[in-house]
């Protein structure tokens, strides 16, 4: 078997090494590339795992986890980084939702305890 | 597999992550039966918008609240996990005067409650964060409040939890529950039956349907919250903002991107735990966060999300036995807002756990609140 440098880095915008993912693959339960990036933030910088979702495919293939294509690092949308203004300015093109949903975070009104 | 557990998990997300924890902890014999895998996503926790907040919540809520932001101080060392956990506020942005007087009365019932929480002015809301936009008349701040990531939090509880001796098992999904009058005897699942004292049900938005198997009738709906991220960026806002009477929870997490939430719907299909987002929400979302934040404009959104919630119809969670069956105890429906609260949640049932008293903090939570047509 090829010997590969533990530094090696595969993913170049997050910075992360094969170490590291080799690293992340020993906690039970972790075996997909979709579950190495939630953990060590590989495919998750600003290329979105164009350039390291491959290769995150073919370390779980060289540790024996999943083969490749059988669990692809799943793209997300928008795919291609788009500018907050920019997606801001589309929102009246929208009708769908109407509105943000009545079903929110945060409690809107004042609390008491007499409800 | 025979093998009888004192208390079997149903759920491997965080609220059984760190139910199970505490468990282990406190000396039980814990399984977690998690249907998938740890993090596989889809499901409540990896996607939540990690807001560790007191503010804004129920008054039924606010002393869980208080008390799980106790237990956050010393989380990180006690998991021995870096949480990005950062306390350094929240702030409830107000652009109008009658929202301020509004903000008002909530402020002064929160603080009743015992939460460090003030109305604050234009002045100080530039002070404490200059990103701002200049509309904003002032709001509230709550210095206690704060972030942490909900991936590293669920991760760091699952592994706490097994080191302290839990089993946790992957691809588990649960089939049904076993009761002989009105007494928990097992649960079934893909790997046959396994003998307990008792169980926890924490299966977010499929908690319905097992209890349902079980002839158990829970109003738990699932719905769709879409959440987005930005690039990295330097370091510009330390605390996390909401706005008043609008849909927006907006961070700049220790990642150095912002993460941008507050209630924006999105298409989700719990059978197969897919999701989508919906274009339009992502637009009205990126409009509502540039009105609060300004700077945001040219910043790119690299990623977007959704979670699948579970949510109630006063929107708390269901937290409790059912009336008339002993053995499960119910722990779901936090209707998108349980990640603060869950370790005080895991503390407190296993508390119960250990001393048969129902915890004072958990009583507003019961299963029977919703009548005879539940339960």
């Amino acid at each position: 078997m090829t010997v590969v440098d533990p530094d090696l880095v595969i993913c170049r915008c997050e910075g992360v090494s094969l170490k590291e993912l080799r690293r992340t693959l020993e906690s039970p339960g972790i075996r997909t590339a979709n579950q190495i990036k939630k953990m060590t933030r590989a495919g998750m910088g600003p290329c979105q795992g164009k350039t390291c979702g491959r290769l995150l495919e073919l370390v779980l293939q060289m540790e024996q986890r999943a083969a490749m294509g059988e669990e692809p690092l799943e793209a997300r949308v928008p795919v291609r980084g788009a500018a907050i203004g920019g997606l801001a300015g589309l929102a009246d093109e929208f009708s769908e939702p109407a509105g943000p949903v009545a079903k929110t975070h945060m409690h809107a009104t004042a609390p008491s305890k007499s409800k | 597999m025979k093998k009888t557990s004192d208390v079997i998990v149903i759920g491997g997300g965080l609220v059984g992550s760190a139910t199970a924890y505490y468990l282990a902890m406190a000396g039980f014999s814990v399984t977690v039966m998690e249907a998938r895998g740890l993090l596989k996503g889809g499901t409540a926790s990896p996607a939540s918008a990690g807001g560790v907040r007191q503010q804004g919540r129920d008054p039924a809520e606010m002393p869980l609240a208080i008390f799980s932001i106790g237990l956050w101080s010393s989380l990180s060392d006690e998991l021995e996990a870096d949480l990005h956990y950062r306390r350094k506020g929240l702030i409830v942005l107000c652009d109008r005067a009658e929202g301020l007087a509004t903000l008002e009365r909530r402020v002064a019932a929160e603080k009743a409650f015992g939460a460090d929480v003030r109305l604050i002015g234009p002045d100080e809301l530039r002070d404490l964060a200059p990103g701002v936009a200049r509309t904003m008349l002032g709001g509230s701040y709550c210095p206690t409040d704060g972030q942490a990531d909900p991936i590293l939090t669920t991760a760091a509880f699952a592994r706490a939890a097994q080191k302290l001796g839990a089993r946790y098992l992957s691809d588990c999904p649960v089939e049904n529950l076993i009761f002989d009058k009105g007494r928990l005897l097992a649960v079934r699942s893909s790997k046959g039956e396994t003998p307990c004292e008792r169980a926890v049900l924490a299966a977010g938005a499929w908690s319905a349907l097992l209890a349902g198997r079980a002839g158990l009738k829970l109003p738990i709906e699932p719905f769709g919250l879409q959440m987005m991220v930005t690039a990295r960026c330097p370091p510009q806002l330390d605390q996390v903002l909401s706005w008043f009477g609008q849909s927006l929870s907006l961070k700049q997490s220790v990642s150095g991107g912002f993460v941008i939430g507050g209630g924006w719907p999105g298409r989700i299909d719990p059978a197969t735990y897919r999701t989508e987002l919906l274009p339009g929400a992502m637009a009205k979302s990126a409009r509502m966060a540039m009105g609060a934040f300004p700077a945001l404009q040219d910043i790119p959104v690299v990623r977007g999300w959704v979670g699948i919630e579970a949510y109630t119809p006063d929107h708390l969670p269901i937290i409790g036995e059912f009336p008339g069956h002993t053995g499960l105890v119910l722990a779901a429906g936090f209707s998108g807002h349980g990640f603060a609260i869950s370790p005080g949640v895991g503390r407190l049932l296993a508390d119960y756990f250990v001393t048969g008293q129902w915890p004072r903090l958990l009583t507003p939570f019961q299963p029977g609140r919703f009548g005879n047509a539940y339960a």
